[in-house]
């Protein structure tokens, strides 16, 4: 192979690991999450830089992990993209927006993905997009099938996290979050914004 | 001798000069520049997610269990890793309860201040405390806990949050996202360092009373913590089959249960047994951890393939009338209508 083709193919490698990170995750790419559940040592995985046992004493037990996991994995929690941009809104236009949500959790009794906001998605107190209800044609809300959309737990009204994904089994999942925002013509101009907390916790 | 990729502006401009050196290497650049737009071009059409924000933490343990006595100091270390952005970590001590019978958590927002909390510190720093930590950057994180001598002999279960700080960008109205791994800490403080928890089998049963031989077979097995501490179960079932005499056992998952808390226990391992077929005794028998105190439960239930059975009767009725009914038509012909005589 001559020095300008071994170029071409160099180049053209290169633009196209850049193009396609091994370790990024979109909703397109989970799939290859999937390649290999079972196993107990998922690429991501740093095994064995800990001790599994660490000495407990006379006065104490303390186990770390799991008695009966050999291998060590680590728990792992990926939000595909933190940004939810739904721009400039045009009233009676919904805008959708999707995220996934990746869990590694092999070595564990199972997980719970739990979520709430802080406010819904607001100019100020007095001006919001409300929540989305199944009676209404307009607000804020997510779905997990694409159907029918929730709203997340108001901090602001302290109402307390709600699971929205879980698993009682050890598991390696993606799940794509759907997002949809409704205006009536009468919701008044302006950037309405709000943030989203996803707390992965493992089971007991 | 050929320099084919010197770069020069003379021989991107010379293009039909003299020198035989730009005039061979242009092609070339021509092609490098094409290739370049081509490629640019390919990653237009598929946006690197890379190039959005991201949030990836790994943790290590999910969790520990202490059992410990007032006046003890106790450390354990945490392996926190980064796989996205540059953030800041949050770190916070939760309490938590309950959430299921499945082992979840519901953590305690509404206020609640456990006098644990004052025990624990992260690298010598109070909780909640905060650090940076780079992208693909692995941190060694150490919990120091400080039980007082006047600690009060009871149970706290706390959860160990880290948040990745990062602060997505919103150019009109949107949601910024923020996600948190956990870690749980179950922690027992005893004066004995002995304690001897209590427990009792609420349910054991199947989905139904008689089941099918090829259908699953999934027992429900529920254990209610009676003491005011936190138990391993420890535990198997034992499935008889009164025809062939055989024995199974399937070890159980050693599930941890929260003082005066139920959970469902699972078998590591289903039950797929060739044909069942009969009468069968299943026998739960659990100890918790550190305790010689067994309870056990039987059940009786019977396996049977009355799916095949109805598909054979069914299909043994549909032959006997497809043979039958010919017979009764011609005989009964003459009384039928004109229009409908074969």
């Amino acid at each position: 192979m001559s020095k300008t083709k071994l170029f071409y193919l160099f180049l053209s490698l290169f633009f196209l690991a850049n193009c396609f990170p091994a370790h990024a995750l979109n909703p397109g790419s989970y799939l290859f999450r999937f390649k290999n559940p079972l196993s107990s040592t998922p690429s991501s995985a740093t095994t064995n830089q800990i001790p599994f046992n660490q000495p407990s004493s006379p006065n104490y037990q303390l186990t770390p992990g799991f008695p009966e996991v050999k291998i060590i994995s680590d728990f792992n929690f990926t939000i595909s993209d933190i940004s939810l941009d739904f721009g400039i809104l045009t009233p009676e236009i919904p805008l959708k927006k999707s995220q996934t949500l990746s869990v590694s959790a092999p070595n564990t009794r199972g997980y719970s993905i739990l979520a709430y906001q802080d406010h819904p998605l607001q100019l100020s107190s007095a001006n919001a997009i409300p929540n989305w209800t199944s009676s209404s044609s307009y607000g804020f809300g997510y779905s997990l099938d694409n159907q029918s959309f929730q709203t997340f737990p108001d901090q602001s009204q302290n109402q307390p996290p709600q699971t929205i994904i879980s698993s009682h089994l050890p598991a390696i999942t993606a799940t794509i979050i759907n997002y949809q925002v409704n205006i009536p013509s009468t919701q008044a101009a302006g950037d309405y914004e709000n943030t989203i907390y996803f707390l992965a916790l493992p089971a007991y | 001798m050929k320099t084919p990729f010197t770069f020069s502006p003379y021989l991107l401009t010379n293009r039909q000069g003299s020198n035989s050196t730009a005039v061979d290497l242009f092609p070339s650049l021509l092609k490098i520049f094409r290739l370049l737009v081509f490629t640019s071009f390919i990653s237009l059409c598929h946006p690197s997610p890379a190039q959005a924000q991201t949030i990836s933490l790994s943790l290590w343990p999910p969790i520990i269990e202490i059992t410990t006595q007032p006046g003890q100091t106790i450390r354990q270390n945490y392996r926190l890793k980064n796989s996205a952005d540059d953030t800041i970590i949050q770190t916070a001590l939760i309490p938590f309860e309950s959430a299921d019978e499945l082992g979840h958590i519901q953590l305690s927002t509404q206020g609640y201040q456990s006098p644990a909390l004052s025990y624990f510190s992260l690298q010598g720093n109070k909780l909640p405390t905060s650090f940076p930590l780079k992208a693909g950057e692995t941190k060694d994180l150490t919990l120091t806990i400080n039980i007082p001598s006047t600690a009060s002999p009871t149970d706290h279960y706390l959860t160990l949050l880290f948040q990745a700080d990062t602060q997505g960008l919103i150019s009109g109205t949107g949601s910024r996202t923020l996600g948190a791994v956990g870690s749980n800490i179950l922690l027992n403080i005893s004066s004995t360092n002995q304690p001897q928890p209590t427990a009792r089998i609420e349910q054991f049963s199947l989905h139904q009373p008689i089941l099918d031989s090829f259908d699953p077979i999934q027992f429900t097995l529920l254990l209610k913590n009676t003491s005011p501490t936190y138990l391993k179960a420890i535990g198997h079932i034992k499935i008889h089959s009164s025809l062939s005499r055989k024995t199974t056992t399937l070890p159980l998952r050693s599930d941890n249960l929260l003082a005066n808390s139920t959970r469902q226990l699972i078998p590591e391992q289903s039950w797929h047994p060739l044909f069942p077929f009969g009468r069968y005794t299943a026998t739960a028998t659990i100890t918790p951890q550190n305790t010689t105190d067994t309870i056990s439960q039987t059940i009786s239930f019977w396996i049977i393939p009355y799916k095949g059975l109805f598909t054979i009767i069914i299909i043994f009725l549909l032959y006997r009338l497809s043979k039958t009914l010919p017979k009764y038509i011609r005989k009964y012909q003459k009384y039928l209508p004109k229009p409908l005589r074969f």
